[in-house]
């Protein structure tokens, strides 16, 4: 799929029940459950800040033109002692991002799922389960 | 207690997605640090000859402040129902496992940002609440409902995102819910560096970049008058034991529903080179009983990173121009 951008309005129909909610701030308060998207573009800088880490990228449009957009992370404390540094993400990586826009319609987004363009592969492969990280 | 449990554990993989099972089944179980001290094992002493609490300590577990109620009287796992509580629990808080959109977007991120923890405290304690006996923060007193509602109204006099002031104090970058004290395990960087000298023991608290300056040497509390969002902490030693004990706080930080009445005691206790026990009471009006904790802290390796917190603070923005969407799409539909 080579399209460069694509707004995706995604019905899931899986439903589970209570999930532990929790981050520095309520996602909801920040980020449209309506407004899934998907955005395909170039890593412009990774501001590696607390409370919360932002991936810049630049997303072609269908015209030819380019919007810059911010996608929203966690802290980047702990990708530091897993040895993930400034090098880890550089500049020029092309990415795939599947999340959710800003509620006030800012180029902003909440990175669900992050991966890379080039195979699919998931950007910060892994996770907190047992065993997870060993499929990196 | 056993059917319950597995009862309890059965339900929690329907909900959590059985496609990670098939992983998850074959992770070797992990160590266990052992929390009591070995026969051949001296306690450290600073320079100035008070015990050494100093290094870097983790209070990461999956452990729950109560027990969950499926579990009843329970109060141990064994090791085998351990393992499959741990298996089942992160596999319900994996962020990456996709869900409904709406609370899918609260999940927030990919999982490899948080760092939750996979294991439970290592003596199998079904809670972190060690008594009362069954696991659960007590009732409130009729103080403590009274508390509750004027905290309320409070809230009520001003919208949910009027401004900045309307916001957590979490997400105002103040205060970090977990930071305490009493200080408990969150979703990430949970981590502490101990520092003492003469007369003082100093925590540095990474989230959200905190330091807990105790004396202890035996000064008194501030005058009641002074309100402090950590309290004011008084520290001594019992025999090995780092006590301390924390009144004086303020009204607009409570912990599962204290007053600005709580009188805190926190025990701190290195029972072995990498274990440090960490136990807390509360004594507060505001419950109709006293209660108390306990949290294993393990030693770490790496060090504490600096968690700044209203320097890179964009996500106030995004909450509250999110709030004034909001705003003008009811309008709008009026």
């Amino acid at each position: 799929m080579r399209k460069t951008f694509a707004l995706v309005f995604a019905g899931v129909g899986l439903m589970l029940g209570t999930l532990p909610v929790g981050a520095h701030h309520a996602f909801a308060a920040e980020f449209d459950a309506s407004r899934p998207l998907i955005l395909k573009g170039t890593v412009v800088k990774w501001e590696q800040i607390n409370p919360h880490s932002w991936i810049h990228l630049d997303v072609k449009n269908p015209d030819g033109t380019v919007t810059r957009w911010m996608v929203e992370g966690g802290s980047p404390n702990s990708l530091y002692r897993l040895g993930f540094t400034r090098d880890s993400l550089p500049k020029g990586t092309e990415i795939v991002v599947d999340g959710y826009q800003a509620k006030d319609g800012a180029n902003r987004a909440v990175g669900k799922d992050l991966t890379f363009a080039k195979d699919g592969k998931r950007l910060f492969m892994g996770g907190s389960a047992p065993g997870a990280a060993g499929d990196q | 207690m056993l059917r319950n449990f597995v009862v309890f554990g059965s339900a929690t993989a329907a909900l959590a997605g059985l496609a990670l099972l098939p992983i998850l089944g074959q992770a070797p179980p992990q160590r266990r640090p052992a929390v009591n001290a070995a026969k051949s094992w001296k306690a450290p002493r600073t320079v100035d000859g008070a015990p050494s609490l100093e290094g870097r300590w983790t209070n990461v577990t999956i452990t729950p402040l109560q027990r969950p109620a499926t579990l009843a009287t329970k109060e141990f796992f064994t090791e085998a129902e351990a393992q499959v509580y741990e298996r089942e629990t992160v596999t319900r808080n994996n962020a990456d496992v996709r869900v409904a959109a709406d609370q899918d977007v609260g999940k927030a991120y990919n999982d490899f940002w948080w760092d939750r923890g996979n294991q439970v405290v290592p003596t199998l304690r079904t809670s972190l609440i060690v008594d009362p006996s069954d696991g659960r923060v007590p009732a409130l007193s009729d103080f403590g409902k009274q508390v509750q509602q004027e905290r309320a109204a409070i809230r009520r006099l001003r919208g949910a995102s009027d401004g900045p002031e309307s916001r957590s104090l979490a997400e105002r970058c103040i205060l970090w819910p977990t930071g305490g004290p009493p200080m408990m395990p969150s979703f990430y960087n949970n981590n502490y560096q101990i520092v003492q000298s003469p007369g003082y023991v100093a925590i540095y608290i990474e989230m959200i970049h905190d330091v807990r300056v105790i004396p202890t040497d035996g000064r008194p509390h501030l005058p009641q008058s002074m309100r402090l969002w950590m309290g004011d902490p008084v520290g001594h030693w019992e025999g090995g034991t780092l006590v301390v004990e924390t009144t004086n706080f303020s009204a607009d930080n409570p912990f599962n529903g204290s007053s600005k009445d709580m009188k805190l005691i926190e025990k701190f206790t290195r029972t072995n080179e990498d274990v440090l026990m960490y136990e807390f009471t509360v004594n507060d009006p505001a419950f109709v009983r006293p209660w108390t904790a306990q949290i294993p802290m393990t030693a770490i390796a790496e060090p504490l990173y600096e968690y700044a917190c209203n320097e890179g603070n964009y996500a106030m923005e995004g909450i509250l121009a999110g709030a004034r969407r909001d705003e003008k799409q009811a309008a709008q539909q009026k």
